[in-house]
């Protein structure tokens, strides 16, 4: 374990690019970057200078050794996520503007549903490039469903091609659209919209399972990227040893967290890695769902039942899909623990706003899954070995695109919406009307 | 004879699968090339269909319900008469094919 963040102004290494991930073009890499920067002020008319920041910015990493390969016309090509750690790393320089327009950006959205319950329309389209063409069954497709926040007004609908959709069934934590094969030669897109009230969470209460796998689920010790190695377990037995209770565990992994590691875009170890955790421990970086699935593996180490689960933040004008981590605490309470506020403090847990904003409560989303059990789930679209994700506002919302690597292939797009609704709802029914669904 | 259909290792990274939907139900008879049962996982979802004719005698997971890889999913037997065993028993492997579907 480094233990260690690089220094502030470190080097550009601490951001080393994975060569077949070098795929954005540098208009790819400005998009996201006023995602994470200005997206607020590109929205409210200001776009074009949104733009001539972002500009800058990556102007100014490449003076100060951003790496980048060349494509074959001479273009520069980007690993968008070295260029999202530059940001983090603060490595362009001390004080660095967009570095504090992303940490700005970051607080504004965490709290942007302060106050609530707010009313909230949420609407999800999601486009499969990459279907199996020679499947003679009727492919399934998945769009995400709340789990656990009830919602009214559902509409559900296949968008292209038309006439494809066979059926359409509602199930915990997703629809599953049934569609015939023959639609796999064309992108297939859908849609899904609901209303719900966004409000914040303190935890979760469950009653404790009395089936046969009990407490062995939540302790598995290999989950995902949630693999309790010997490092792991070494690293969990220094965290408030002796103590017998979760509790000052679970503070002492928190502080651990947010000072040893540095949260931004990092690329997976594909499936069945041995040690998903080795390169995170190694090199100092999380994001959401590996940063959690530390914890959750520190946790189970020491025996603390601990699971990830994964939703929506429903920051108005920038929804995002986001993961934390579910601990209990007590036989049926389930405790939220969300590294999400590392951003806003910049990895300071003592900060006393941001530090502990989400240790043990969160703010409104939509949850949507929670591993290993209950998941939307890739349906027939099967999830390239390895991927990365780029982001960029349109239409009011936020769009993201996952890419196949090495070559950069479109698999899926996503665009999501989020809006405070002020008018009562008429429909408070969580089914899908049948009249409901788009053919 | 009595065989097992257990379930495979085709989905992966993954220690359990969940049962979304059976094409047979027990008692029915099965021809070669027969959809019998569709497995999911996070990232997939197997569709395991029959390479040798019989009956689908008895299914241990009803339909939401989740399996452990190698577990076994199902009994056949090539006649209707033949007393199913216990779920552990030493049993032939039936023939199936898997795919991702």
């Amino acid at each position: 374990m480094t233990g260690s963040r690089p220094s502030g102004g470190a080097s550009l290494n601490a951001v080393a690019p994975e060569p077949d991930a070098q795929i954005a073009s540098s208009d790819e890499v400005i998009e996201q970057l006023i995602t994470h920067c200005w997206p607020h002020e590109a929205v409210a008319g200001g776009a074009q200078e949104a733009r001539r920041r972002a500009g800058q910015t990556l102007e100014r990493l490449l003076r100060a050794g951003l790496p980048h390969a060349r494509a074959a016309e001479g273009s520069e090509r980007f690993d968008p996520y070295a260029v999202n750690r530059a940001l983090c790393a603060r490595a362009g320089e001390p004080c660095d503007e967009a570095w504090l327009a992303w940490q700005e950006t970051a607080r504004r959205n965490l709290r942007a549903l302060d106050g609530g319950p707010h009313p909230m329309r949420f609407r999800l389209r999601r486009e499969w490039h990459a279907l199996p063409r020679d499947n003679p069954r009727p492919l399934s497709l998945r769009l995400p469903l709340p789990l656990r926040e009830p919602v009214r007004n559902l509409s559900a609908r296949l968008l292209e091609p038309a006439g494809a959709l066979v059926s359409l069934r509602q199930e915990p934590g997703r629809l599953e659209l049934r569609v015939h094969p023959s639609a796999a030669r064309a992108p297939v897109a859908a849609e899904v919209a609901f209303e719900l009230d966004a409000r914040d969470s303190d935890g979760w209460v469950e009653p404790a399972s009395a089936s046969e796998d009990g407490d062995a689920l939540w302790l598995a010790p290999r989950e995902g990227a949630a693999v309790c190695s010997p490092r792991i377990a070494a690293l969990a037995a220094t965290l408030a040893a002796g103590a017998g209770d979760a509790r000052p565990f679970l503070a002492a992994a928190w502080d651990f967290l947010f000072s040893s590691f540095r949260f931004g875009d990092v690329h997976r170890a594909p499936p069945g890695a041995a040690d998903p955790l080795a390169a995170a421990l190694d090199a100092g970086w999380v994001d959401c769902a590996l940063g959690a699935s530390l914890l959750i593996a520190l946790c189970r180490a020491r025996g603390i039942p601990a699971r990830l689960v994964s939703g929506y933040l429903l920051a108005p004008g920038l929804p995002a899909f986001h993961s934390w981590a579910e601990v209990r605490l007590a036989p049926a309470r389930w405790a939220p623990m969300d590294l999400a506020g590392w951003e806003a403090c910049g990895g300071d847990a003592r900060d006393p706003v941001w530090g502990q904003l989400f240790f043990g409560r969160l703010n409104p989303r939509a949850t949507c899954e929670i591993a290993p059990r209950q998941f939307t789930g890739w349906g027939s679209a099967r999830p390239p070995r390895r991927w990365l994700k780029l982001h960029r506002l349109a239409e009011g919302g936020l769009e993201q695109s996952l890419r196949a690597l090495p070559g950069g292939e479109l698999v899926q797009r996503d665009r999501v919406w989020a809006e405070k609704v002020s008018r009562a709802p008429a429909d408070r029914h969580a089914g899908l009307a049948a009249s409901a669904v788009g053919r | 004879m009595i065989r097992k259909l257990e379930v495979p290792k085709e989905l992966g990274d993954t220690a359990e699968v969940r049962v979304l939907a059976w094409h047979k139900r027990e008692g029915e008879p099965i021809s070669v090339g027969d959809a019998l049962v569709e497995l999911e996982a996070d990232k997939a979802i197997l569709l395991i269909s029959s390479k040798q004719t019989g009956f689908l005698r008895r299914c241990f997971a009803a339909e939401g319900e989740w399996l452990k890889v190698g577990e076994v999913a199902a009994f056949v037997s090539d006649h209707t008469d033949e007393a199913v065993p216990e779920r552990a028993a030493q049993t032939e492997w039936m023939m199936a094919a898997f795919e991702t579907t």
